[in-house]
This record gives structure tokens, C-alpha cells and sequence, in this order.
């Protein structure tokens, strides 16, 4: 029988008493902590690291893609998602994390089942959500998240992030202004930000324009 | 020694719960399923502290019914979402203070 090696893994979720209890769930010799933290305070030691499992909220997943998660030999991630109706699930795996829970259903099966399938380089994702990405028209775009906006819906981004307001983008693009502030909010709700600076600051960092 | 009652909680929070109180050197007399198995166990396992789900909506009543039937029992609702939690002091007529949550505080609560 081959020897697997250990996986070292890395908790960050800020409820302390659900942290632990992830934590308690690793059995050695296969599983290790690696490390915890609260909302990526402190961030994880990389170099110790193969598995990040991370609660799933919008600064967490920024911080959690930062980690490189689509380079060869980089860091794997698994989504804690509180909610399986969010489009931040969707995105996530959209964009590269590899495994996901659903907060109400993890049981310490479902979560060593996750480690183990993310470990051999598969994706385990919950059912409900795998219907819904199925389900998504994909659209032309770079991994990362930006398949999910339309050509005009980048052009009104471009256009906000050189500082436009909504009557100077509606002249530009030949848009009513009430067509543009429907762009707005349909981008706003597709990338799950509060407002516009955060959308152009997202969009900006993840290179969709 | 302090001896607690938890709960129902979810299976990944009920580790974390036991991790904790372990450490803390707490002695856990009685874990129960639904919260109305709660108040039955009570006056069997006469516990100093009881812990409750605060996620679930079904605390509240059980809360108050400790309070006025087993008044010298303290109970702490944990959230396992939030970093969350309330707490209802012994002999206070289920008057209770918010607090956040941490391993820190929680060992705190279950001590004082």
C-alpha cells in the first residue's frame, strides 16, 4: 500500500467554537493543522500549507485567490459557504477554489471526504451548487470570475473606473442614463459588491479590465 | 469544577465545544438533542452552566425557562456563524448581555 503523505491544513472561519471544531475534525497522521486564523489574521504560513479551508465571504475569498490557488503546486482552497442560494459560491469555484461546504450541512465525513478529494487534484462540490454552475450561461472571459459579464457590462466598468459618472458613460456608450445605472446595478450584484468603487476595484485587481 | 450541559448543536461546533471545554479543564455532564430534552435532563444532571444554540430560533423559550425554574444555572448561547455570543447570569430573571466570542471569553464566561 503506498504511504500518503500528510496534508497540512490551514482553518481560517471567525467563529472560534466552529474553528476548533474543524480543526478537532483533522486526524492524524493523514491530516495536520497547519495553522488557524480569523478572517485571515494572521494569514497562512505557505510554505507549510497544501489546503486552505476558509469561511466564504466577499473580503475572505479576495484574500483567499490571492493565495495563488491556480499555480502547479500552489495552495488548494475549500469554501465554508453559509448560504448555497449566494452567487459568491458560484464565483468562488469559478474561479479556482477547489472544494466547497455548505456551513448547515459540514459534518467531519464531508469534510475529510473534501480534503481528501481536493488532495488527489479533484474538486468536491456540493450538489445543489454544481447545478447552478451547470445551469450558468457562460459567456467569453478570462477564469476568474469574469465570464459572468456581458461586453457592456465591461464597458461600463472601464468607463467608472476612469471616474465617468452615469450621465458621462450614457453619452459615451449611447445609453440612457437609466440603462447605465441598471449595468451598475446588475455588476454590483454579479460580483457581490457594495458599490461602485469596490466593483472597479475588484474588477481592476482581477484583471477583467 | 464547573459542570456543563451543551445543547443541540451542528456536529462540527459540538467538536469545537468539547475541544474547548476540555482545555478549560470543564466537565461536561450531559450533551442532549432537542431542546426540549434540555430541560428534562436538568434537575437530573444539575449542571452550573448550560450551553445553548444561539443560531437556532428555538433558544429563546428554553433560555427563560431556565432562568425562572433553575435560576442558580447560568446559560450561554453560542452562535457558530458569528463570532457571537449571549449570556444570561445565574439569579437575574433572564436578563442577559451580548458579548463577543472568542476561545478567551468563552472560558471567562464558563468560570466566573
Amino acid at each position: 500500500m503506498i504511504e500518503e503523505r500528510p496534508l497540512r491544513v490551514w482553518i481560517d472561519d471567525r467563529n472560534p467554537i466552529f474553528r476548533l471544531g474543524l480543526s478537532a475534525c483533522l486526524e492524524p497522521p493523514r491530516f495536520l493543522v497547519a495553522g488557524e486564523s480569523a478572517g485571515f489574521v494572521p494569514g497562512p504560513d505557505l510554505g507549510r500549507t497544501d489546503i486552505v479551508v476558509f469561511e466564504l465571504d466577499p473580503p475572505g475569498l479576495t484574500t483567499a485567490l490571492r493565495l495563488n490557488p491556480s499555480q502547479e503546486n500552489g495552495v488548494r482552497l475549500v469554501a465554508i459557504a453559509a448560504d448555497p442560494e449566494n452567487d459568491l459560491l458560484v464565483e468562488a469555484v469559478e474561479a479556482g477554489v477547489a472544494g466547497a461546504l455548505l456551513r448547515a450541512e459540514a459534518t467531519p465525513q464531508a469534510l475529510l471526504q473534501c480534503l481528501r478529494s481536493v488532495a488527489a487534484g479533484n474538486g468536491s462540490i456540493p450538489t445543489a451548487v454544481l447545478g447552478r454552475l451547470l445551469a450558468r450561461p457562460r459567456s467569453v472571459g478570462r477564469p476568474g470570475g469574469a465570464g459572468e459579464l456581458t461586453g457592456r457590462e465591461l464597458d461600463v466598468l472601464r468607463l467608472l473606473s476612469k471616474g465617468q459618472n452615469t450621465r458621462q458613460i450614457a453619452e459615451d456608450l449611447s445609453y440612457s442614463e437609466k440603462t447605465v445605472k441598471n449595468i451598475v446595478h446588475d455588476v454590483l450584484v454579479r460580483m457581490n459588491c457594495r458599490n461602485r468603487a469596490q466593483a472597479v476595484a475588484m474588477a481592476t485587481r482581477r484583471g477583467f479590465i | 469544577m464547573r459542570r456543563v450541559l451543551i445543547g443541540d448543536f451542528g456536529m462540527i461546533a459540538r467538536m469545537g465545544l468539547r475541544e474547548l471545554l476540555d482545555e478549560q479543564g470543564v466537565e461536561v455532564v450531559a450533551e442532549t438533542g432537542g431542546q426540549g430534552e434540555i430541560i428534562a435532563r436538568l434537575s437530573e444532571v444539575r449542571p452550573d452552566v448550560v450551553l445553548l444554540d444561539l443560531d437556532d430560533p428555538g433558544f429563546a423559550p428554553v433560555a427563560e425557562r431556565i432562568s425562572s425554574t433553575f435560576p442558580a444555572v447560568k446559560v450561554i448561547a453560542c452562535s457558530s456563524e458569528e463570532p457571537f455570543m449571549r449570556i444570561f447570569p445565574p439569579f437575574h430573571h433572564g436578563e442577559s448581555y451580548d458579548s463577543e466570542l472568542s476561545a478567551a471569553l468563552l472560558a471567562l464566561a464558563l468560570k466566573n
